[in-house]
Formats: structure tokens, sequence, C-alpha cells
């Protein structure tokens, strides 16, 4: 396991590179001049003049590159116009915010899409399977920009339960009960339909797992049915299941974009969309190249997670 | 056709027929302001609808929005499926170098969140209903490459492509009239599936005001639009998100009709998962309560409505050998599984009979009456050591879970006695073998596992299936000769499946032959295969070389 670890942390470097090379190209393909591209159509000669020199403007790409890169490892990601502020605090500001709605709606997708998976599995060809099926069905084909409207009209209007935005900070003066109840509609869109189709593709692997030999074998040993079902079936059913949930934390990294602009929530999504809209060229690439590189982190975690359960990969 | 798919291809017609004729329907015009009518109710005059808070018709938005997101996510799909093909077929053609180039590139785009690179491109070519579907095209491109590859990957190896190579044909030629036809099919089905997503993130770009501009709108800039008035007309914003949930929902329901239809393996899938034990179609007991310790009466077993035992009976007692012979299909596994209802259920259903084992009535025993004979008093040795071993867990883990489920051995207290067993079982030192996982042994020792497990709680019934089908000579006589130890020691009954005449001569008192579910012939073994009197026994026992 430890020869491997070392391996994949190695490996992390040359994909790490190649993904800032991929957000590096995409702002170097930017039509026109990029010094004018990243200070904004008011920016003075003087400042442009430095900026030039700065970021290797007037050299080849690849020395362009070499001292884009240089600033990052240095933690600086440039200054954002728009906001007249240092990238890099304002996307570290905005991350926490970001990672606590989507970690919630990850573990809810993990909780809701595999509980529901296993349970359309074990009641195959019933009502409970039927009805979930449609359901999942119609939690793929929602968007969930219209389902955030329509919890907020639901849960925030109509029955006044919840708040449908305005949390400013995740470090205000709220406290945790604040924090949880500015999380509630967020995090249920944010999760539908990840959970749809994590329990959509669970009840596949569940169904293949409890007709496999060993699930005889466990019952024919006289185990309680739950040590059955969760210590043998579940368990070897989540295995496969594993990437197709880190894959699914990038679709929430994804989607936070939506539910983040419905909900006016201060995380790196919203910031994302308004650096587009107000062309703010430093800041676009910051948060996403912060975004970018926690995922690739995050596969990574995965697969050794998989390893670490299935020792049949440990070869 | 079913009710479902037909109402699904009506809507997509309905809403492809309205997006294609919007310009002719009797409508008014959707850019069209009124500042006097401004948000109109439904069924207004001249407007079915109502109308928006500049006064526009908002029926005739709502026709023209799904004309324009109709149109941008066919494009996305149509531009994803193009590159994306086209890098796929080359890769999986050429393979080598320029596989390994066109993957790892693909690679690097699906290091990103989904959407998040969708953005970056945005970000780059500047917001736009034309920039969005490209960026959301180009995110796709993985999708549609990765699918295409694997597929041209297969046929570039078949000797149809491999003949026209060699007949001296272009690649180019090759690739148009050898590869692409079949690959063809591969790439409608994908695009057809990936249709939805493309139109929910055109629409998701626009609602995020990064897609079309106004005056310009889809559906995904109309729900942006009447989000500002939420609180005051929600319907404003909530049908365009309907009509984009009814099309997706369509696409999808669709989709999965026909891939239901077009595998295979799906259309004969059985009807549910197996439950915890075999179901009991009207049971009844008319066996006494004393005497043998297994009696089986008149057992019938069906899967889907199909017999397979049909009304086998015959007794076992303590220390006798019984063996189940007959070829394969002929009911012999399904009769052993259901002494202690271990037939897969469903497909599988006990529809009469009865089963007494040591004074219990077997089919209509509760749950944990079952679970208190099975692995205790009733244990078996499985055929296919391959994958009758949970593939996770160490041999400790499979071998203790049965001696703590029956007789509350702690976890140190059973991995001891885990230890003895797989010593007594050939696996020594136990040690070396404990924390070790299935995988990491031969079958021959998974099969050793399996006997181990059998024997951990002294069963006074093992009913063996093939048990030593998959070891060699010597180890197979090893394990038969334990079995046969425990059996004079411990007065252990054994129900013997195999198909070796051989081995049964060796070890079974008695014998039954099964054929076709149907227990043609019964008695004592040296009577059985000396004389046999039904011609499939005759035949069964002149085929043996060994007799």
């Amino acid at each position: 396991m430890l020869p491997y670890l070392v391996r994949r942390l190695l490996l992390l470097i040359p994909i790490l590179l190649g993904v800032s090379l991929v957000v590096f190209l995409l702002m170097a393909l930017i039509p026109g001049d990029t010094a004018q591209a990243i200070l904004g159509p008011f920016a003075n000669e003087e400042n442009l003049t430095a900026l030039r020199a700065e970021m290797a403007l007037d050299r080849p790409l690849p020395a362009q590159y070499a001292a884009w890169l240089g600033n990052i490892l240095q933690g600086d990601l440039g200054t954002a116009h728009s906001l007249s502020r240092p990238v890099a605090d304002e996307v570290f500001e905005r991350l926490g915010a970001t990672l606590l709605l989507a970690g919630t709606a990850f573990l809810l997708t993990c909780l809701l899409g595999l509980g529901a998976g296993a349970i359309m599995a074990l009641r195959q060809s019933t009502w409970v399977d039927r009805t979930l099926t449609f359901a999942v069905l119609a939690g793929i084909s929602t968007p969930s920009f219209a389902l955030g409207l329509v919890l907020v009209l639901l849960f925030a209007v109509w029955l006044p339960w919840f708040p449908a935005s305005g949390l400013y900070s995740v470090t205000g003066d709220g406290g945790a009960p604040d924090l949880l109840a500015h999380l509630a509609l967020p995090a249920l869109t944010l999760t539908l339909v990840t959970s749809a189709i994590v329990a959509r593709l669970m009840r596949g692997q569940m169904l293949e797992v409890l007709r496999q030999d060993f699930v005889r074998t466990a019952r024919a040993q006289g185990l309680p049915e739950r040590t059955v079902l969760f210590g043998h079936a579940f368990r070897n059913a989540l295995v496969p299941m594993i990437p197709v949930l880190a894959l699914q934390a990038g679709y929430l990294l994804g989607g936070a974009v939506y539910v983040e602009t419905i909900f006016a929530w201060p995380g790196i999504g919203r910031a994302i969309v308004a650096a587009i809209s107000t062309r703010d060229v430093l800041l676009a690439q910051g948060c996403i190249l912060v975004v970018a590189a926690g995922y690739v982190v995050l596969n990574l975690a995965a697969d050794v997670l998989q390893r670490w359960l299935d020792p049949r990969l440990d070869r | 056709m079913k009710l479902v798919p037909r109402i699904c291809i009506g809507v997509l017609v309905v809403a492809a027929l309205l997006a294609l004729f919007a310009p002719w329907l009797p409508l008014p015009d959707p850019a069209a302001t009124q500042l006097d009518r401004r948000l109109l109710p439904w069924f207004s005059e001249g407007h079915l609808l109502g109308t928006d808070l500049l006064g526009r018709d908002l029926l005739a938005r709502l026709v023209a929005g799904l004309r324009l997101s109709l149109a941008a996510a066919l494009a996305a799909t149509l531009l994803a499926l193009t590159v994306g093909s086209v890098l796929g077929i080359v890769a999986g053609y050429k393979g080598g170098r320029t596989d390994g180039v066109i993957m790892r590139a693909i690679d690097f785009l699906m290091a990103f969140p989904y959407l998040i690179l969708a953005l970056a491109i945005v970000a780059t070519l500047g917001p736009g209903l034309l920039n969005g579907l490209a960026a959301i095209a180009v995110v796709n491109i993985p999708f549609f490459a990765r699918t295409t590859r694997g597929v041209t990957l297969g046929l570039a190896r078949q000797s149809f492509v491999e003949a026209a190579r060699l007949s001296g044909r272009s690649h180019l030629g090759i690739l148009r009239h050898e590869i692409l036809p079949n690959v063809l099919p591969t790439i409608i089905v994908t695009g057809s599936t990936t249709f939805g997503w493309m139109l929910l993130e055109t629409a998701g770009l626009s609602f995020l005001g990064l897609g079309a501009q106004a005056p310009q709108a889809d559906l995904g800039s109309l729900l942006a639009d009447g989000r500002q008035l939420m609180l005051v007309a929600p319907g404003v914003a909530l049908l365009p998100g309907l009509v984009i949930l009814v099309l997706v929902l369509a696409l999808n329901l669709l989709g999965d009709h026909l891939r239901d239809r077009l595998d295979p393996r799906l259309r004969h899938a059985p009807a549910g998962a197996p439950g915890a034990a075999t179901t009991v179609i009207a049971p009844f007991s008319t066996l006494s309560t004393n005497k043998p310790l297994l009696h089986v009466d008149d057992l019938r077993v069906a899967f889907n409505d199909q017999p397979t035992v049909k009304g086998v009976g015959f007794t076992l007692e303590h220390g006798q050998t019984l063996g189940l012979v007959g070829e394969s299909g002929s009911g012999k596994s399904v009769t052993a599984l259901s002494l202690a209802r271990l037939v897969a259920s469903p497909p599988g259903v006990i529809t009469g009979g009865a089963i007494r084992f040591d004074g219990h009535d077997v089919l209509t025993a509760t749950p944990s009456q079952l679970r208190a004979l099975r692995g205790r008093r009733i244990a078996y040795i499985f055929q296919n050591p391959r994958s009758t071993l949970n593939p996770l867990l160490t041999l400790a883990a499979q071998v203790g879970q049965t001696l703590r489920a029956h007789q509350g051995l702690t976890a140190a207290e059973a991995r001891k006695r885990a230890a003895a067993l797989l010593e007594e079982v050939g696996l020594a030192p136990a040690a070396d073998y404990l924390d070790r996982h299935p995988h990491q042994l031969s079958g021959g020792q998974r099969q050793r596992v399996v006997i181990a497990m059998a024997l951990a709680n002294d069963a006074d019934l093992i009913g063996a299936d093939e048990p030593t089908t998959a070891l060699d000579a010597t180890v197979q006589k090893k394990v038969i000769d334990l079995l046969l130890d425990l059996q004079k020691k411990r007065g252990l009954a054994l129900l013997f499946i195999s198909h070796d005449l051989g081995v049964v001569k060796a070890v079974c008192h008695h014998l039954v032959v099964l054929r076709h579910g149907e227990l043609v012939e019964a008695g004592p073994t040296a009577e059985v295969l000396a004389n046999p009197q039904h011609p499939y026994a005759q035949a069964l026992v002149s085929k043996s070389p060994r007799l």
C-alpha cells in the first residue's frame, strides 16, 4: 500500500502540471491584449506595461507559463481588477463556503443515494422499487436551477421554515444553528440530482452482488440477515461505487455554481460567474485552478480508498 | 409498445414540431413589449399564459425559448459527437502513440469537474449562446471519444478490417467503409442519451447569464428572468423549468426503455433479488415427528413456474452418506439447497412436499429457526470455490463469523478456533493464512476454506456439492478422508453430490439417481451400481469407465 501511495503522489505532479497548463492556455487564448483583459477596460498605460513585464507577455508562451507558474507556487494568483484585491485572498475566503455546501451535499448524496439504491435492489420489482425508480429518473431529469427555485417557493416563501439567502460568511455571528438553517435548502437542492444518479447505479450494483454465490454462502452459515446484507452485500456493492461517488463530487462542485447563484451563497461558484460576467480573467482563472486542483486530489483519495477497501486491487 | 414510451415519443414529437414551426404559429411576437399589459394572469384575452414584466406574451416566449434551447442542445450534441467520435475512431484505429496522445489529452479534460471546465472555456470566449454551447460540447467530447474508441478498438482487430488492410485499401477508405458503419449505431445511441444533458447544461449556462444574451432567450434565460418575479408570479419561472423537466424526463424514460429492449441481459433479468430463504407455497407435513435425521418427501421446486424438481423423496440417518447423482440440470444441487431453504428465491419456489430435519419442519420454519439450523446443524460445501468466498474479507473473518454467530465467541476466540479449523483442513501453519484474502489462494486452498467453514460448528448434516471437483487427486483424497473421519467420529450425515461414480462408490452408503428433476432410481450403492433398473441409471453406470 505504501509504495502505491508514494507512486500515486508522485503521479500527482504531472497531472497538476497538466491541469495548470490547460488553465493557462485558456487564458493565453483570450483574443486581444491579455494585459488589457486582465486589468480591465479602465487600466492605465503604466500599469499595463508593468503587468506585461511581470507576466513576460512579450516573451514566447513557454516563458509566460514558467513566469505564471512561478508566481502561483509562491501563492500569488494576481490581482482581481473587479474587486481590487489579491485573487488568492478572495479564493480562499470563498473556498470554505463552497466546501461546506458541497461537502454537506456529498454526505447527503452518499446517505440518500446509496441507501435508496440498496433499498430499491432489496425491494426489486415491488411498488417501492417502481416508485423510487421513477423518482430517480425524475431527479436526474430535473434542472437543479429550477429545483432550487421550487424549494425556495415551498420552504422559504409559502412555508417560511428556512431562509432563502442572506448568508454573508461561514464564520459569521449566527453560530451553528444559523449556519445549518441557511445550509438546508442549498444542500438539498444540490444533492437531489447526484443522489438520483448514485441511487440508480447503486441499485444495479447491489442487484449484481445479491445474486453472487458468497451471499448464499453467508446465508448458509446462518448469519443474521442484517450481517448478510450490510457486512457482505452492501460492502461489496460499495467498492465499484467509489469512483462513481468521486465523479459526483465533481458534479457537486459544478452544480454548486447554480445553487450558489440561486441562494446567494458566498462561495467560489458564484465568484466564477461574477468574474466571467465582469471579464475578470485572473479571478476566474484562480477560482477554476483551485477547484480543479482540489478535484484532482479528491480523485486520488478515491482511488486510494477503493484500493484500501478491495484487497484484490492491491497487487 | 407500452404506454410510457408512447407518451414520451408523443411529448418529444410535439416539442420538435412546436420548435420547428414556431415562427409560423399564430402567436404574438415574443419580443414585442406592451407596457400597458404587464403581468397579466393566465387565460387573459389574447395571452393564454399571461404576460411578463414588460408585457411580452409568455406562451410566445416559451415556444421561442423551446426552439432556441432545442437548437442549442442539438448543435452542442452534434459538435461533441463529431469531434469526440473522430478522435475516438482515430485513436482506436491507429493505436500506439496517436492513441496515447489523444487519450492523455482526454484524461486532462476529465481531470476537471464537468461544469467548471465549461465555465473556464466561457471565461476565455466570453458569455454568449454560441460560446456556451461550444463549451458544453467540449466538456462532453471525452464521453464520445472514450465510447467510440472502445468500439473501434474491438473492430480494428477483427478479420474483415485486417482483410481490407491487406487488400491495399487506404486508411481513409477502411475508416469510411468498414469502421464507420459499425461504430455509427453506438455513436447515435450515445448521442441520444447525451442530448438530455446538453439541454440541461446549455439552459443552465443561460440561467447563469453566461449563455443566451437578451433579447435572445432560451428556456434557461426565461427561468432567470422569471426569478425576479418568483414572489408575484411564480409561474413565469416555473413553467420553463417544467418544460425542461418534461423534455429531459421523456428523453431519459425513452432511453431507459430502448436500453432495456436492446440489452438482452436486462430483458432476461430475474424477477428480483434473492431473499433470505426460499419461498414455500402450500407447505404441508405428513411426516412423523420421530425417526430419521433427514426425511424429504415429494419435494417439488420450480423456477419461474418451470418445475425443476418434481417430487423427490429420501431419508438419511446419522453416520450415513447418501449420494445424489445425475447429469447437470437434473436437480441435484437444487434438492440439496432446499434442505436449508437456500434456493435463490426469486426465481426459485418450493411448490410442494415436506422436509423434516431432526424434528424441525424446514418448510414452515421461521427465519430465526432457519438461521439456527443453517451453519449450525446443516452446513454446506459449495461447488465453485472461485465465487463462494467473499472477496473482501480475510479468512479469519469468514471462518470466524459463523463461529461468532452460533457459539457467541469473542473475536479473539473465533480467530483462535478458525486457526485450528484451517489447520484441520491442511492449511498449515494457520498463521500464514488467517489474514489472507481469497484471491491470494489457489482454487484448492479456497475449497478447503469452504470446508473449514462447513466444519466450524460440528453440524449434523453436511451437503457437499461436488466438493472435490476443483481439487487435484491427492488433495481430493485427503478431503474425502477428512469427511469420512468426521463421519466416523461424530456420526456426521453426508449428502454427497457428484458425477464421479468412482468417488460415489467409495463413500456413499445409498444412492439416489435423478433425471430431469425426477427420482429414477434409489437404493444401497452396491445394489444400484450392480443392477441398475432404470435405463438412464444403466446408461450412467455403463458410461463410467472406472466401474
